[in-house]
């Protein structure tokens, strides 16, 4: 089972892959459109290699490095990742401590993540310009309510178990009541809301780089297409999408370990 | 000749999450008359629900087979019904559903039905609660819908795997002595699988003590009052006796 | 629970929208109306846009995007999910990956959709789409994951056949599950279909918003947040209502993996 599942799992992206080097090959469709796979990739490793974006484009723009895309991208991320952390984390223990005030914002939080909250990035940029401030706005805005949810959730939870009660009966103070009941009881699902805001702060910031922007990996694939450079924007779309999938990886196996511990 | 015969049974289980193979059962062997009523007791976990989850023809065994009527067990049969040891009501069905569950399946029209599963509700005293939900009720009320689930079907052959496991001493043997005159009254053959001797002794005919994992078959006692049977929370001398010597052989297993 | 306090409550739900509108409007005040307009006059241009006429082509443009996109979300959510489910072959081989690529940010994938589509409709019905088919799938695949296997058990012993154990066992066991999915799917399928209009395409609201941004528009632009945001809300009660129905009542439902 074990084999048949991985031969299965492995023969499925080897299928895409082999698809999309023979396709443009094949002259199925238009370089401009899709290049081989093993072009592509070898761009990625040139661009890697080097640093540099080779494209007229981002020469005159006199952002030619991939270093002053990336550190904006992960600039924006971590900024609007951890304001949505610190700030999320106390708000979600406010919610559970507070019961009241959890059934008041009960029904916002629910439809919170109905709204398509991008619509707002325009009305950002007209409020600050363009630039790093919307985008790591937006990008809070867009991770905080997953790590309150989520917190107050995991904290609810352990009331529900038996522990609570054992600590209690076991005589602990408040402090050790949080410290060796509701921190490790909970932190499974802290964690979840976490990595969601990691995905999420992600899928904001590279999302708003993409529509209006001046630097960002989401800003060089959006000026490639425009400008026809398929090969850099395949390139760059491989290692945003490689580096998301790598970070969230960790960020699952982790989390599976903690919930481990507790189920 | 007997309704069931188990012969030579193994069951190795292998698990395909790459942990060793436990092996459940070895070599069992017994035969049940039609119309007996047989409990088997032994340690938890020396494989009693998988035995019984083989005869009832949901999991094969490793080696050996289950003839039931004649037949050699290949799947799950019509005249075998079976009470699972955990709670196994649907959620989303009121009792009265739940227990027209089986019926619905079978064709049976919708008037029959209706009559079939409040007579059997009355049988197990859950009147009162046919529009409430499993979560409504409690862990025995809810095990209680799962028995009547299976009897308003009739089958010739009852498998019930620790059936009375959720419920208190009292209703136990509420319960067991409605169980004794259901029987009798729809002449049903029973295996039933306790984990608690004193009931064995008093509802079975035989009782099948079963050694630890691996389970085999330790010894097969007959249990000689005479029926009808009037329970009663302390049991006769000769049971008690009985009891004794079984409770002696069990120990040696659990310890 | 008193009366007391579900008075408490409602009260406490009015005062939140209250003190968001006077906040909006203090803000409104200070930044002035050419960048932030405050909320009457976001509405005014909201009832201007409808009676005038300049958003309503638009609104339908989305709405029909987002009501196909919506339809193949469910559709092939609902297929790869129960396929998925029901097979641990498939369950093994895709589950991980496809919860991978859940977490990518699929808007780098719109030139893809852009060069497999017309530029036109078809590319955000398909963009919708693939945004929302994640969480119905998942939420599918994991309602039948976890499904008590005692309940097939019951289904084997009484002989039931494929479409009747289907029908009458596991349908009604995923369900709770699979409608906090259809949900979820409505609501990415609409910011697929949005982030996709405000990237290319040259009618939307999605469009609008870029083009009321580049001529500074700010009161058009919040009229259209508006609108959609009204939009996201009425689909999300009317979901919602059939989640209650479903499962009693919806609890929050953010935890996929
Ligand atoms: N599906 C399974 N896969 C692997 N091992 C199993 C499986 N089902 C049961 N086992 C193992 O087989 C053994 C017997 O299990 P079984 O449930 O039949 O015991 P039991 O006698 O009914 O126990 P109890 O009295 O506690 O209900 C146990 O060691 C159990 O771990
Ligand atoms: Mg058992």
């Amino acid at each position: 089972m074990k084999a048949r599942i991985l031969v299965l799992r492995w023969l499925t992206v080897l299928a895409f892959l082999l698809v999309l080097e023979v396709l443009p090959r094949a002259g199925l469709v238009r370089p401009s459109t899709l290049e081989p796979v093993s072009v592509i990739l070898v761009r990625l490793g040139e661009i890697l290699f080097s640093g540099t974006i080779p494209s007229p484009y981002f020469a005159r723009a006199g952002t030619p490095t991939l270093a002053s895309h990336l550190s904006a991208t992960l600039g924006s991320i971590l900024v609007s990742y951890a304001g949505a952390v610190l700030i999320g984390t106390p708000a979600g223990v406010l919610l559970w401590r507070f019961p009241v005030l959890a059934r008041i914002l009960n029904p916002y939080l629910v439809v919170y993540y109905a709204l398509p909250i991008f619509a707002l990035y325009p009305l950002f940029i007209l409020l600050f310009g363009i630039g790093f401030l919307p985008i790591v706005l937006l990008g809070f805005l867009f991770a905080v309510v997953v790590v309150i949810v989520n917190t107050a959730l995991g904290l609810r939870r352990v009331d529900e178990e038996i522990y609570p009660k054992v600590g209690r009966s076991l005589g602990l103070r408040p402090v050790q009541m949080y410290l060796s009941i509701y921190l490790p009881g909970a932190a499974p699902f802290v964690f979840s809301g976490w990595k969601l805001a990691f995905v999420y702060s992600t899928i904001s910031v590279i999302a708003s780089e993409f529509l209006i922007s001046v630097r960002g990996l989401g800003h060089v694939i959006d000026r490639s297409y425009r400008n026809f450079e398929t090969a850099n924007m395949y390139a760059a779309i491989i290692l945003v999408i490689g580096g998301v999938m790598l970070a969230n990886s960790v960020l699952t196996w982790i989390e599976r370990r903690l919930y481990t511990r507790v189920e | 000749m007997p309704i069931i015969e188990v012969r030579s049974l193994s069951k190795v289980y292998r698990p395909n999450t790459g942990a060793p193979p436990v092996e459940a059962l070895r070599d069992v062997s017994f035969s049940v008359e039609a119309g007996e009523f047989v409990a088997i007791v032994g340690p938890s976990g020396c494989g009693k629900s998988t035995l019984l989850e083989i005869i009832a023809g949901l999991q094969s065994p490793t080696a050996g087979e289950v003839v039931v009527l004649g037949k050699p067990v290949q799947g799950p049969r019509t005249e075998v019904g079976i009470v699972f040891q955990e709670d196994s009501t649907f959620p989303w069905l009121s009792t009265l559903e739940n227990v027209k569950f089986g019926l619905k399946a079978r064709g049976v029209p919708p008037a029959v039905q209706e009559t079939l599963a409040k007579e059997v509700i009355q049988l197990v005293g859950l009147q009162g609660f046919e529009h409430h939900y499993p979560r409504e009720l409690s862990g025995g009320m809810r095990q209680r819908v799962a028995i009547a689930r299976t009897l308003v079907l009739r089958p010739q052959i009852l498998l019930m795997d620790e059936p009375f496991g959720a419920l208190d001493a009292q209703t136990r043997i509420v319960l067991g002595n409605e169980l004794l005159r259901i029987w009798q009254e729809i002449q049903a053959t029973i295996l039933f699988v306790t984990h608690d001797l004193l009931e064995a002794l008093r509802l079975a005919d035989r009782v099948i003590l079963m050694t630890r994992r691996p389970g085999q078959i330790k010894r097969i006692v007959e249990t000689a009052a005479p029926r009808p049977r009037e329970q009663t929370p302390v049991a006769s001398a000769k049971t008690a006796e009985l009891a004794n010597m079984l409770w002696e052989e069990l120990r040696q297993e659990v310890v | 629970m008193s009366r007391n306090l579900s008075w408490k409550i409602r009260s406490g739900q009015i005062a939140v929208v209250c003190a968001f509108m006077v906040i909006w409007q203090f803000l409104a005040s200070r930044t002035g109306p050419m960048f932030l307009p405050g909320p009457a006059s976001a509405l005014r241009t909201l009832l201007d846009g409808l009676q005038r006429g300049w958003m309503v082509s638009h609104l339908w443009t989305t709405l029909l995007e987002v009501l196909w996109g919506y339809a193949w979300a469910v559709g092939v959510g609902l297929f790869v999910g129960f396929s998925i489910g029901a097979s641990p072959l498939l369950f093994g081989a895709f589950e991980g990956p496809l919860l991978n690529l859940y977490a990518v940010p699929k808007v780098t994938l719109f030139p893809l959709f852009l060069a497999a589509f017309k530029l036109g409709i078809p590319s955000k019905i398909a963009f919708g789409a693939f945004h929302g088919l994640f969480p119905v799938a998942i939420y599918t695949w994991t309602a039948m994951r976890t499904m008590n296997p005692v309940h097939l058990k019951v289904a084997r012993s009484l002989r039931l056949g494929r479409l009747e154990t289907f029908r009458s066992v596991v349908f009604p066991a995923v369900l709770p599950g699979i409608v906090v999915g259809l949900r979820l799917g409505f609501n990415l399928t609409l910011l697929g279909v949005v982030l996709g209009e405000m990237f290319a395409s040259r009618a939307g609201m999605g469009f609008l918003l870029m083009s009321f941004g580049a001529a500074f528009d700010a009161s058009r632009i919040l009229a259209v947040i508006l609108v959609l945001f009204m939009l996201a809300l009425a689909a999300n009660a009317l979901l919602l209502a059939f989640e209650r129905r479903v499962k009693g009542i919806p609890e929050l439902h953010l935890r996929v993996s």
